[in-house]
Order: C-alpha cells, then sequence, then structure tokens
C-alpha cells in the first residue's frame, strides 16, 4: 500500500525536518515500488543441456521464492528460436536477461550462485 | 616558469599514469569487442574453454546436432524433467500437443499439463521413478479440451536427484480406433466380456448390459465372480484356467445371475488373449442367454414323451384287440370237429398272434420303432410247437441268430412270412417220422437280412413250383416278400427242404 500522505508537507514542522521526513518517505516509496515492480526475463538456454537444464531449475526457483505472482519469464532455446537471439546479443548459454525493470542485466552461467543471480535482478544491493 | 610545487608534480604523475591506465584498458576492450564481434559474426570455428585443469572445445557446429535435430523432428513430444516434475526442457512437439508457446513450458511442472484426474498417477510415477520406469495412458490438458496420450517417463541415472526423459505419445488415432472396435463389439449382439489376469472386468459390451443388467461403468475394475455369480464348481474353473493357459479356448453351458436376481442359463466361449511375447494378458468371453433354447428344447422333450406314451398305448389297446381275437380263434379251433376247418382256423389264429406278438414288442421295447427280430423268431417257435407238439412227434427247433433288430413295417410282414414258414414246417415235412429238426439262422450282412429255414424231414414233393401253387399260406409268403420286403425267395429240396429269404433293410421311417 502506498501512504501518500507522508509524502505531503506537514504545518507547523521545521523546514530541516521536513527535508529528513521527504528523504524517509521517498525511501519507503522506493521500498514499496521494488516489492511490486513486474519483471519480465528471458533466459537463453541451449537445446537440452546440462547446465541449461540446471539454469531453468535454478532460475524458476528464485523467481518462485523472490517474485511469486509479478514476473513473465520466457525460456529461449537458441537453437530453435534464432531471431530473439540476434535483437539480444546472447553471447553464451545460458544467459538470463532482465529486460524490465530498468535498467537491462545480463546474468552468464547455470544460475547456481544464487547471491550473484539476486544482485543482477537487483533484489539485493552488492 | 613558475616553480611547480611538490603536489602539483604528484598530481601530474597522477594523470599520466591514469592516461597510460586507460590507454591500456581502451586496447583491452577494443581487443574484448573485436573478439566478441568475431565470435557473435561467426568468424571462429571452435570456442575453447578453461576450467581448473580441465580444457573443454566447443565446435560452433555441434556434434550433438544430428540429436537435437531427431528429438525435434521425431513427431512425440519429448521433455526433460526434474526429480519434483519441472519441466526443465520441451521440444516444440510438446509445445504444440498443450497448445502453449515453447518458451513458457520450460519452469512449469508436468503436473500443470496433466488433467486433474490423472495427477495423482504421475505423482506416485514421479516417486517412485528411480525404481523403475513407467508408461501412463492419461489425458493431457489442451486448450480447453484434452487430449489422450501415453506419457513414458525413464531416469537418465540411478541417482536420487537424477532428471527424467519423458516421451508423450498422442493417442488421438489408437483411441478413435479403440472406439471403433468397441462399438463393433457393441454391435454383437452376445455380451462381450473382457478380463485381465486378475479377473478383473476390463471391457463390458452393450451385449453384457443388456444380459445381466448392469452397465460396464458400474462392474469395471470389479470380478465376474462378484457380478455374475456363475454357478461353477471351483474344479471346473481351474480346468477352465488350465485350458485357458494352454492357449485353447473354453465352451460350455451354466447359469448366471441377472442384476435383478434371476437365474438364467448362458452358453460361454472364452478364448485367451495373448500379448507379442506370448504372456496371457486377458481372456474374452461371449455369452449368449440360452433360455428360449432351454425352453424350446424341455418343450420338444415333452412333447416326444408324451406321444410315446400315446403310441405305447394304441399298440397296448391294438395287441389286446389282436389277442382277444386269437383268443376267440383258438376257443373255436378247438370245438371243431372237422379237421379241415380245425386247421385253417389255427392258420388263422397263429397269423394273428404273429400280428399280436409284433404290437406287444412295440409298446415293451426300449428303442421305439425297432424290433428285436430273433427274440420274435423264439416266441414264435415256442407258440407254434405248444400248437404242434400234441401230434406225438419230437421237433427239435435251434436258432443260430445274429442280433437282428428291423423297423415295424418290416419287421411285421417278415414276422408273418416266418410264421407261414414254420408252420408249414411243422405241418407238412415230418408227415410219417417220429422226429425232426428245424435250424433257423438270421444274419446280417451288407445292410441285407438272410433268414433261412432248414429241416432234416421229407422234402418238396416232386413237381413243387411256388408260383404255380394255390396254397393260401404261400400265395400269402409269395406276396410278402416280393411287395412289402422287396426280397427274394429261394426253395431247395436236399436231405428235407431248405428256404432262404433274403431282402435289404430299410432305415426306420422311410
Amino acid at each position: 500500500m502506498k501512504a501518500p500522505g507522508k509524502r505531503g508537507v506537514i504545518p507547523g514542522k521545521t523546514v530541516a525536518k521536513k527535508k529528513q521526513e521527504d528523504v524517509t518517505a521517498d525511501f519507503e516509496h522506493a521500498l514499496e515500488k521494488k516489492k511490486t515492480e513486474q519483471y519480465v526475463l528471458r533466459l537463453y538456454i541451449a537445446g537440452n543441456n546440462f547446465r541449461s537444464q540446471t539454469a531453468v531449475e535454478n532460475v524458476k526457483k528464485i523467481c518462485e521464492e523472490y517474485l511469486k505472482g509479478r514476473y513473465e519469464l520466457d525460456v529461449i532455446d537458441i537453437y530453435r528460436d534464432q531471431s530473439k537471439n540476434l535483437v539480444d546479443l546472447v553471447l553464451a548459454a545460458p544467459t538470463l536477461i532482465k529486460k524490465l525493470p530498468l535498467p537491462l542485466r545480463r546474468i552468464i552461467g547455470d544460475m547456481t550462485r544464487k547471491e550473484k543471480v539476486l544482485i543482477g535482478l537487483d533484489l539485493i544491493r552488492q | 616558469m613558475t616553480k611547480k610545487t611538490a603536489g602539483g608534480i604528484a598530481l601530474e604523475q597522477e594523470s599520466a599514469d591514469l592516461r597510460k591506465e586507460v590507454g591500456e584498458l581502451r586496447g583491452k576492450v577494443r581487443e574484448l569487442e573485436e573478439t566478441l564481434d568475431a565470435i557473435r559474426s561467426g568468424e571462429v570455428d571452435a570456442i575453447v574453454v578453461s576450467k581448473g585443469d580441465s580444457r573443454q572445445v566447443y565446435t560452433l557446429n555441434g556434434a550433438d546436432h544430428p540429436y537435437r535435430a531427431l528429438v525435434e523432428n521425431i513427431g512425440e513430444g519429448a521433455l526433460t524433467l526434474s526429480r519434483t516434475g519441472m519441466i526443465l526442457y520441451t521440444n516444440t512437439r510438446f509445445a504444440e500437443m498443450v497448445q502453449v508457446s515453447p518458451e513458457n513450458v520450460p519452469g512449469t511442472s508436468i503436473l500443470d499439463h496433466v488433467c486433474p484426474e490423472h495427477r495423482t498417477e504421475i505423482e506416485k510415477a514421479l516417486d517412485g521413478i528411480v525404481e523403475k520406469a513407467c508408461r501412463l495412458y492419461v489425458r493431457i490438458r489442451q486448450g480447453i479440451g484434452s487430449l489422450p496420450v501415453l506419457i513414458s517417463m525413464s531416469p537418465l541415472s540411478s541417482d536420487e536427484n537424477t532428471k527424467i526423459s519423458v516421451v508423450v505419445t498422442d493417442r488421438r488415432e489408437d483411441e478413435s480406433r479403440i472406439q471403433l472396435q468397441a462399438r463393433m463389439l457393441d454391435a454383437v449382439g452376445d455380451a462381450v466380456v473382457a478380463v485381465d489376469n486378475d479377473h478383473r472386468i476390463i471391457f463390458w459390451n452393450e451385449g453384457a448390459a443388456m444380459t445381466y443388467g448392469w452397465r460396464p461403468e458400474e462392474v469395471l475394475g470389479h470380478t465376474t465372480m462378484e457380478i455374475i455369480v456363475p454357478e461353477l464348481l471351483k474344479d471346473d474353473i481351474l480346468k477352465i484356467m488350465a485350458q485357458i493357459e494352454r492357449g485353447e479356448s473354453w465352451s460350455g453351458e451354466f447359469l448366471v445371475r441377472h442384476r435383478d436376481g434371476h437365474k438364467f442359463p448362458v452358453h460361454r466361449i472364452d478364448s485367451p488373449v495373448f500379448d507379442d511375447e506370448g504372456t496371457l494378458i486377458a481372456i474374452i468371453s461371449t455369452s449368449h442367454d440360452i433360455s428360449e433354447r432351454r425352453r424350446a428344447e424341455e418343450e420338444l422333450v415333452a412333447s416326444v414323451q408324451e406321444k410315446e406314451v400315446l403310441i405305447h398305448e394304441i399298440h397296448h389297446r391294438v395287441k389286446n384287440n389282436l389277442q382277444v381275437m386269437s383268443g376267440l380263434l383258438d376257443m373255436t379251433r378247438t370245438r371243431s370237429r372237422d379237421e379241415y376247418t380245425k386247421s385253417i382256423l389255427t392258420d388263422m389264429m397263429l397269423r394273428i398272434q404273429t400280428m399280436a406278438q409284433i404290437h406287444t414288442r412295440m409298446y415293451e421295447g426300449k428303442q421305439l420303432g425297432k424290433i428285436c427280430l430273433t427274440d420274435q423268431i423264439r416266441d414264435q417257435v415256442v407258440g407254434l410247437s405248444e400248437i404242434f407238439s400234441n401230434e406225438g412227434r419230437k421237433i427239435r427247433c435251434q436258432i443260430t441268430p445274429d442280433e437282428v433288430f428291423l423297423p415295424v413295417d418290416q419287421a411285421l410282414p417278415c414276422a408273418l412270412v416266418v410264421n407261414e414258414i414254420l408252420s408249414n414246417v411243422y405241418k407238412h415235412a415230418f408227415i410219417g417220422r417220429e422226429q425232426g429238426t428245424i435250424g433257423i439262422s438270421v444274419i446280417e450282412e451288407n445292410g441285407r437280412i438272410r433268414i433261412t429255414v432248414r429241416d432234416n424231414g421229407i422234402g418238396l414233393p416232386d413237381n413243387f413250383d411256388i408260383s404255380r401253387t394255390n396254397s393260401l399260406g404261400l400265395k400269402l409268403i409269395r406276396s410278402l416278400v416280393k411287395h412289402q420286403l422287396n426280397g427274394s425267395l429261394t426253395f431247395m429240396s436236399r436231405n428235407g427242404t431248405e428256404i432262404s429269404l433274403e431282402f435289404p433293410v430299410t432305415p426306420a421311417g422311410k
């Protein structure tokens, strides 16, 4: 839930106090927004190979744990669909691309290192 | 020139270092970009990947290309599942089957694509997949409808966390063929029921529903013992099973129970069904309600019995009447003082007695319509010797017969002919002699009967000719043999007389 009251100027307070309150409100708002942001993800895999299988399993688990109900995941086989491959300039597979929210990020590998994936998805800070 | 401060010198130095570093970095970035461009634009044949001590070379036109092409073009759905059933890889065919874009299938669970009624089966199969590969006939979701498929799952390794490879086969054609076969079996008027090796019903056609009163959905999975309760002994069942297991069909009749509780007889044929390896996989049986036939048979038997009783009664009455007549003639005969009259009356009495004997045999005999000729001749000899023994002669009679049976319409004329011949022998063959012997033989050979009466008496007169005789007895013999028996007669006079009578046996009722 958004809290618009917190962002408004409250009469009778000092300027310094108002500034402090605004910063807090902005931070909370940003946090709130992060929790509701829709993710559009694209996972490039190379056919039925072992690392690709592992990547699918790991990405799906992370999405269900951190982004349940607010993500779209397309799994693209670079052998089958070459047109999307060209658009996204994929060099290796598996590659996970966070298309939204911006900025665009690429994570290469089988996504076994969960922390690396969470940083890439902007879900935790480095 | 202004003198540079120490701080200024240090700053310049730092700036120069940074410029140098940026220059080096630019060079490295350019090199990296060129490498990446070369790989991306296909200017290389292979990529070398190093990990620790091992080094792997990946050719860009991979050795697994034929395998990928096979999986993609096989025409069957192909999947790789995680141990929990998550789809890690799908080929295009499976995505088409479930009508979902191939990009959205990986990451979903196999259970998301299976119709709800089959989910438990799949879950169980996944649980036990490490021990056992499995094949399941299920329906998968296809848009708003569903599709019958065969799912074959096998583990990729014996590891507890093994991946699972799955082949999904479209069974629509199978299903429509099966439906056609089921419709054909429904069209058969008889009850067609198939059971598996545990005797559980796996097929029950419309005929079975009509015959036993149970709908297929009510009985599938139950045993036939529970449903139709056949009245068979345990030994019989074991015997039937042994025959079926040998690959033979069994057929027989027994009582079964209808849903409403009434029992009725069926004629059933059980046949084994084997798979390609020759293992018994099912037993199919066709049953036909034979209540109507049984009823008709019982009515027929009752009617035949009734008619037999009536026929016996008629023969009995005819015999009684003939015996009364014979008795009347006997009384008249013994009172007659004139020998000629007495002789005529005796002949008449004997003829009527012979006919009465035939009718007695008719209702006493077990084989209706067949008369034992030898017994008849024996009785006739006894009757004749009683009548003619008071003349003071000793006449022995030997009968060497086969057991010969004749139909009624031949037995009566035949007995009359034998009566005439024997009467003549008793009356004429031993005139002037104290004793004599008569031999009678009855032989059946190649569908013909030959009766020979031989005596050692005085023989026939020299000028004897049967066609010219005026005697009633001989005329009777000639007429009966010729017209009723379609036979022939021969007379021979040597050390007595030999008369032979031969005729073909006609089957009863003709």
